[in-house]
């Protein structure tokens, strides 16, 4: 008892020396070989932009809480920028934008003439009794040809932007106003986000009205802590179940402690190992060291179940299983996945230290079995190889046939999430984050060509109803043209164009300068988007690689369409898949992962034929798993439609988990006193049962997937293992 | 000192006229200026079209022919709507922010110039009587002004 003590102790110190200096990583580059860039970033651009929507059916009302809920935002740390509404533009920006507008909305040949002029200026003149006049006015009447008219109209009129009540962005379906949020760079914590946007939610409510958040860092706060708490009640549940089972099955709360031992002490060291060889821990990792949780109880019980040389051949036997499963999913290390990587030796590790510290270990003297001789349930199978061979069949075939391709979200929202996202999409009218249009173009001009030959099919598709809006450059940005017209015959005409207007013909001079002066501005340049943060939006979607131009044209489909309903066959344009790097990261990960764990578990089948010294009796085991592992992909693809990696994972646990329990029941059987070891399994197949069937019931979709097929597996690998070939055996 | 226009049941009435150096005439626009209820500036035109503007702190919302439009006050014009927002109602003169300006009497009353930086050079111009404002004047570069009287009604 008191070297059970000081086992507890050393433990809890050991646990309390190792917490400080680790690291929990839930980095998703560390999940991708390769290019990363196709990424969602939690860290910059998008990732740190907030939307809300305020909600409130009186206007006046809930504008002026965006108002206050802005000025309030702008104080805190947490936040770059909360605004309301387009800001002016800068004094640099808006002369830039009048030195360059023949370059951002150049003149036709017909604008030049003094016709035409004369008409604009007729026009400008009208203006002035428009109370805008005196931001617009004068440059209206300096500029004849009409550029700068075009280009404040569509600012004015800009597609796809929120509407404004008095100079509050509005939803689209006019109930809420919007505020946005850009959040500062600072490392991604999801207890400060969550805090946060309770803060916000707060003020939204001393405000009068609900605030709707929309942005990745607050989904992804929002979903971890979901997953954190829902994690911690099944946990929970599932340790007062496990503690209730073994405490009735080992008749001792001491024993219990004991039985804890070897997998806390395999948990400390597997996180130690992986912090010291990686840097940190990444939270699949932990989420695969579940693993851990059912193998390493197993091995006190099965060492306490046996006596004198039936005990030491149990220890052969469990480190023989321990090494088999731990080699199995070391092999992850060869996906070259950091996170995979870290889970194999993770595992690897978890494994040989729990066995060991069990082998290690003292029994405790009042350590006694209660429980039902699992091999009662022997029964005869007859042709239980075909049986097994068919079920391996079976499974092949139906991976083959009708595997999916896996869910692209690793830790998907809640249903709740995902319902509130969907509301709130629907009211924001937002982009498409699934399709874009990209269009390509090898000077700015040709991309604006391009461009413009895309409006008329979008244009179309608006017309017909397959599209609400979309947002591109050309919207606000003419291809470039030649202005054929000299400065001297530019004044001679505004000359002209004045008198017909009954103006001042001396203003032409003016008008001249003005001219002269915009001639020689250069135009929108690479580094523009990046000067003037009134570009930002359109930076995000344009980029210049230095031989090729390139905007991400985004679209707004009607409600109620996945899809875009119209061909695009423009030059230089095509319709892309957001999600299709994502999707191919997954799958690349899928593959990754089952190839090196099928990889791993032949290694770990030619590990158990070298321990055992029987090629055949591997060959049988390794059999069955392949069968349960058949079973299992049918009964996963029927249900689920596709495998996840979490899915892969788990059925490698049942592998393990079926490795030892064949081991000791089959291993132990010709013994006469092969009872206890029956009994042992039966506990330990309670506990495992019980555990995994409470991760089943989890709304947390890997605990559920692991909980799931965990389940499955072993009634499979229990059925499989109790089944006898020859009648005689199974009494 | 504290002046301000003359107003009648909250009313002010006003006249701009506006001279360009393209313009032959000037152009004259007429109306009211009201302030509402959240303490935004309401200018109510009414000749020669009828059009609403309100001024906020950094945007004007107009309405004309059943169309609203909010626009962005830019850098270089918001010191001109923030004096015209400040001397139309009841803040006075005296509580704008402090600026360099001088006090010039006349045969009909007194002129202050207050010079804008960033604005072409440009000025504005206060003119009155006694605790009267009656015109604010916005000189701009290039010989453009745009004046707003502000009337007995």
């Amino acid at each position: 008892m008191i070297r059970l003590l000081l086992a507890v102790l050393g433990l809890a110190g050991l646990l309390l020396l190792s917490l400080p200096w680790v690291t929990i990583s839930s980095d998703t580059e560390a999940l991708i070989v390769g290019d990363k860039t196709a990424l969602p970033s939690l860290t910059e651009g998008t990732g740190l932009d907030v939307l809300v929507a305020l909600s409130h059916p009186q206007v006046s009302l809930r504008n002026k809480a965006a108002k206050s809920i802005a000025n309030q935002l702008a104080q805190d740390p947490l936040v770059s920028s909360a605004i309301f509404s387009t800001p002016a533009p800068s004094e640099e920006f808006d002369s830039w934008i009048w030195e360059n507008r023949l370059h951002l909305a150049p003149p036709g040949q017909a604008d030049l003439e003094s016709q035409q002029m004369a008409q604009r200026l007729i026009e400008a003149k009208e203006y002035f009794s428009d109370a805008a006049s005196v931001i617009f006015g004068d440059r209206f009447l300096l500029d004849p040809t009409g550029s700068y008219w075009r280009i404040i109209q569509r600012f004015d009129s800009p597609r796809g932007a929120f509407p404004v009540a008095n100079g509050v962005w509005q939803s689209q379906d006019n109930t809420a106003a919007i505020l946005h949020i850009s959040l500062a760079e600072r490392p991604f914590d999801a207890r400060e986000l969550n805090e946060w946007s309770q803060k916000l939610r707060d003020l939204a409510a001393q405000e009068n009205v609900t605030a709707h958040l929309l942005g990745v860092r607050v989904i992804a706060a929002q979903t971890t802590q979901f997953n954190t708490l829902a994690s911690a009640r099944a946990s929970t549940i599932a340790t007062v179940l496990l503690i209730l089972w073994l405490v009735w099955s080992l008749r001792s709360l001491a024993v219990v402690v004991h039985v804890f031992i070897p997998l806390a002490l395999g948990v400390v060291s597997a996180i130690s190992v992986v912090n010291l060889v990686f840097g940190s821990v990444h939270i699949v990792a932990l989420a695969f060291g579940g693993v851990l949780l059912g193998l390493a109880l197993d091995y006190p019980i099965h060492v306490m179940a046996h006596e004198g040389n039936r005990r030491r051949r149990a220890h052969r036997l469990i480190l023989l299983g321990a090494a088999t499963t731990g080699i199995s999913f070391l092999a992850m290390v060869g996906s070259q996945v950091p996170a995979l990587m870290q889970a194999g030796l993770f595992i690897l590790v978890g494994l040989c230290v729990a066995a060991l510290a069990s082998v290690v270990m003292p029994v405790p003297p009042q350590a006694r079995l209660r429980g039902i001789t699992l091999s009662s349930f022997g029964f005869y199978l007859p042709a239980k190889a075909w049986i097994e061979t068919g079920l391996i069949v079976v499974g092949i075939a139906t991976v083959i046939l009708f595997n999916r391709q896996p869910p692209i979200t690793l830790f998907e929202p809640p249903q709740h999430i995902r319902t509130e996202l969907a509301e709130l999409n629907e009211k924001l009218a937002l982009p498409s984050s699934t399709y874009a249009i990209n269009v390509q173009g090898e000077t700015l001009e040709a991309l604006l060509q391009n461009e413009t030959k895309l409006a008329r099919v979008l244009e179309q598709a608006i017309a017909e109803g397959d599209l609400q809006s979309y947002q591109s450059l050309s919207q606000w940005l003419s291809p470039p043209q030649r202005l054929n017209t000299s400065a001297a015959e530019f004044t001679a005409n505004a000359e002209r164009a004045l008198k017909q207007a009954g103006m001042a013909p001396a203003f032409a001079e003016q008008q001249s300068v003005a001219f002269e002066r915009a001639l020689q501005a250069p135009g929108l340049r690479p580094t523009d988007l990046a000067r003037f943060s009134e570009l930002q939006g359109l930076a995000r979607r344009l980029s210049n690689s230095g031989l090729l131009w390139q905007e991400q044209i985004e679209l707004v489909l009607p409600k109620n369409t996945s899809e875009p309903q119209f061909a695009i066959t423009t030059p230089g344009a095509e319709l892309v898949d957001l999600l299709a790097p994502i999707r191919e990261t997954m799958t690349d990960l899928r593959s990754r992962v089952a190839s090196w764990l099928f990889a791993g578990l032949i290694c770990g089948m030619g590990l158990l034929a070298a321990g055992l010294g029987s090629g055949r009796d591997a060959l049988r085991i390794f059999r069955t798993c392949c069968a349960v592992l058949g079973g299992c992909a049918c009964i996963i693809i029927v249900v689920y439609g596709a495998f996840s990696i979490f899915h892969i994972v788990a059925m490698a646990l049942v592998v393990g988990i079926g490795v030892d329990y064949d081991l000791i029941l089959n291993g132990m059987k010709d013994d006469r006193e092969s009872t206890a070891s029956a009994k042992s399994v039966f506990i330990c197949a309670g506990s495992t049962l019980i555990a995994f069937l409470i991760m089943s019931l989890s709304e947390v979709q890997i605990l559920h997937q692991i909980g799931m097929t965990v389940f499955i597996g072993l009634i499979l690998m229990l059925f499989l293992t109790l089944a006898q070939p020859r009648r005689n055996e199974h009494q | 000192m504290q002046a301000e226009p003359i107003s009648v049941d909250g009313l002010v009435a006003y006249e701009e006229i506006i001279a360009h150096p393209a313009f032959g005439t000037a152009v004259r626009n007429g109306g009211v200026f009201e302030l509402t209820q959240n303490n935004s500036l309401l200018r109510r035109q009414t000749t020669p079209k009828a059009e609403e503007m309100t001024i906020g702190e950094e945007h004007i919302t107009i309405r004309r022919d059943g169309k609203e439009i909010t626009r962005a006050i830019p850098a270089r014009m918001s010191a001109f709507f923030t004096v015209l927002q400040a001397a139309v109602f009841n803040q006075g003169i005296s509580q704008l922010p402090p600026l360099p300006h001088r006090i010039r009497s006349t045969s009909q009353g007194w002129v202050t110039r207050i010079s804008l930086q960033g604005n072409g050079g440009g000025s504005i111009v206060f003119s009155g009587c006694g605790d009267i404002l009656q015109a604010i004047d916005l000189e701009m570069a290039g010989n453009q002004s745009r004046q707003i009287r502000f009337l007995a009604q």
